[in-house]
């Protein structure tokens, strides 16, 4: 068990290692000098090279690595060129908003899949089955940022239930931040959970066929029972892996659907600055959300051993 | 149900095909320039679909969008394919530790998602079609390998594989004559649900200003066009969604039904 979970930090760490590489390297393919741009063409040579020196790109390469590297475990995602403002600073407020957008899109996905997958399951030859099927699959084809501007325009414009767009925080009214993050988790959960839907099918379809079930049910568990019973916690490992997956794609429609309701998330941060092409803000959060998705895969893996115990002895 | 499943897909994805083609030659009104319509008109003769905030017919820029979707779908999965399969080959044969570190780098590969490598790109290089269309590839890539690797290391472990080798065929001829053909398929299966990731991956770069740049039409840029309108003419939002959606299902399909006719063991299970 031990050396399962260090094996598989010591992975982690290597991926941490080689993500933030190509990011660094992806990043200084930025044509042209900070300092010209940011001084302009009126610039003097010396006033560059001071600028330089002071954003620290006259350095070379490796250091300015190994300075990013050192930095960001500390905490500290360097400067932003353009705005001179700390680039944690800038990402701290963002946190919440995207954190809870993600977290709660991935429970509602799971509360609407787990259901009706097993319900896809259970009559996947009846006509209840096949409709999920079907839904899912036309749900799947919809993308998430479509079902936020209908979902907007529906509930926002034309019954005016929820307000379309715009973000409240928790702490200045908590009803108002609930109301303001429901359409967004909504839009995100239903592609999600759609995506979700197959995986929890076909999982349970295997636990269909098992030993364990027929028992259960000849010793007369009733079907949804013996599911229940004994079913959940098998097909769980292989739904793990694919809950994995989708906090990163969760992660990463986040920005999609921040623009589309006007949150000011991680999504809208990395955009603005995108825009402005201002590397430091760019790398630093591209790293973030690519640790995010390293580190949720580095869980799931340690997550098999504590989910199945047959894991754990074959290990010793 | 696959039967069902894959002429469902084919008809979907050659009608996206058959406007992409027609718009090539043929749209009832310039889909870029004509602003001569009344703006926001609701669907009515000619303008079947209404027009647009600037007055442009938005049936023709329905037409032309399927030419950014397919061009993109095309040039990604290409790029996926032509660099992942012989990576994937080659990875098969090479020792067990080289494998591996290959294989744990695909790992680290997968975890930049298609829409944020096109971000981060798109930071460095500036967005457009071209970025795009390379970071959805690139990101595709290790699926790829990891579909050929698997494909090649159960050609190489057959029988015919050890004859061919025993007759003193090279590598080379090995993984051209053997693995390729026998791998196709999965690569097929790959090549379609790719396709229709690269689809919803453009249309959310096209939504974000960092995919397909105006005057040309893109499904997602349309649905950008739409948000600022939504109080006055909410339909604008229906039609390029439902041409996404209709594109996406269609490749979807596709990819399921070749997978379940490729292997009748999975028809229960997917």
């Amino acid at each position: 068990m031990i050396a399962t979970v260090a094996r598989r930090l010591g992975v982690f760490a290597l991926s941490l290692v080689g993500a933030s590489l190509a990011i660094f390297i992806i990043c200084q393919a930025l044509p042209g000098d900070p300092a010209r741009i940011l001084l302009g063409d009126g610039a003097s040579a010396e006033q560059i090279a001071a600028k330089a020196h002071e954003l620290g790109t006259d350095r070379p390469a490796i250091v300015r690595y190994l300075t990013w590297v050192a930095g960001m475990l500390r905490g500290d995602f360097g400067t932003s060129y353009a705005s001179g403002v700390a680039v944690s600073g800038l990402i701290g407020p963002t946190l919440p908003v995207t954190g809870a957008l993600a977290g709660f899109s991935l429970l509602v996905s799971v509360v609407i899949a787990l259901p009706f997958g097993m319900l896809a399951a259970l009559r996947r030859r009846r006509w209840e089955g096949v409709a999920v099927s079907a839904v899912a699959q036309v749900g799947m084809a919809i993308p998430a940022f479509w079902a936020g501007i209908l979902l907007s325009i529906l509930f926002g414009v034309v019954w005016r239930v929820l307000p379309p767009n715009g973000y409240i925080p928790l702490t200045t009214d908590p009803i108002g931040w609930a109301r303001s993050l429901a359409l967004p988790v909504l839009a995100l959960a239903l592609v999600q959970a759609a995506v979700l839907v197959r995986y929890v099918r076909s999982a349970f379809i295997d636990v269909l066929s098992e030993d364990y079930y027929r028992t259960a049910r000849a010793v007369g568990w009733s079907r949804w029972g013996a599911l229940l019973r004994h079913g959940v916690r098998n097909a769980s490992l292989s739904l793990v892996t694919v809950l994995g997956l989708q906090l990163a794609s969760i992660l990463v429609g986040a920005i999609v659907i921040e623009q589309v309701f006007v949150l000011p998330g991680l999504g809208s941060l990395l955009l603005t600055y995108v825009r402005q092409k201002d590397v430091m803000v760019i790398q630093g959060v591209v790293m973030l959300l690519v640790l995010a998705v390293l580190l949720i895969n580095a869980l799931v893996e340690v997550s098999y051993v504590l989910i199945d115990p047959r894991l754990r002895t074959a290990e010793r | 149900m696959s039967r069902l499943q894959l002429r469902l897909g084919l008809v979907l994805v050659a009608l996206v095909a058959v406007m992409a083609l027609v718009s090539v030659f043929w749209t009832p009104f310039d889909a870029l320039y004509n602003t001569s319509f009344p703006r926001l008109r609701p669907p009515e003769w000619p303008n079947v679909l209404g027009t647009d905030r600037l007055g442009r017919d938005v049936f023709s820029r329905l037409l032309v969008g399927a030419q950014s979707c397919l061009v993109v779908g095309v040039i990604s999965v290409g790029i996926a394919t032509l660099l992942g399969v012989p990576a994937g080959i080659v990875t098969a044969q090479l020792p067990k530790a080289a494998s591996e570190v290959v294989m744990r780098a695909t790992d680290v590969a997968q975890a930049f998602p298609a829409l944020l490598l096109a971000i981060l790109l798109a930071g460095v290089f500036g967005g457009g079609t071209v970025t795009a269309m390379v970071a959805i590839g690139l990101a595709a890539v290790p699926q790829f390998i990891r579909i050929a690797r698997a494909g090649a290391l159960s050609v190489l472990a057959s029988d015919y594989v050890l004859a061919a080798r025993s007759c003193g065929s090279s590598r080379l001829t090995i993984a051209r004559t053997h693995v390729l053909p026998n791998i196709a398929p999965l690569v097929g299966v790959q090549a379609s649900v790719t396709f229709a990731m690269a689809i919803l991956a453009e249309a959310a770069l096209s939504y974000l200003g960092l995919g397909t740049q105006p005057p040309t039409p893109s499904w997602g840029s349309m649905l950008k066009d739409a948000q600022s309108v939504w109080y006055s003419s909410p339909l604008q939002a229906v039609w390029p969604g439902i041409a996404i959606a209709l594109a996406v299902l269609g490749f979807n399909l596709l990819g399921d039904g070749l997978r379940d006719l490729l292997d009748p063991k999975l028809r229960e299970v997917t």
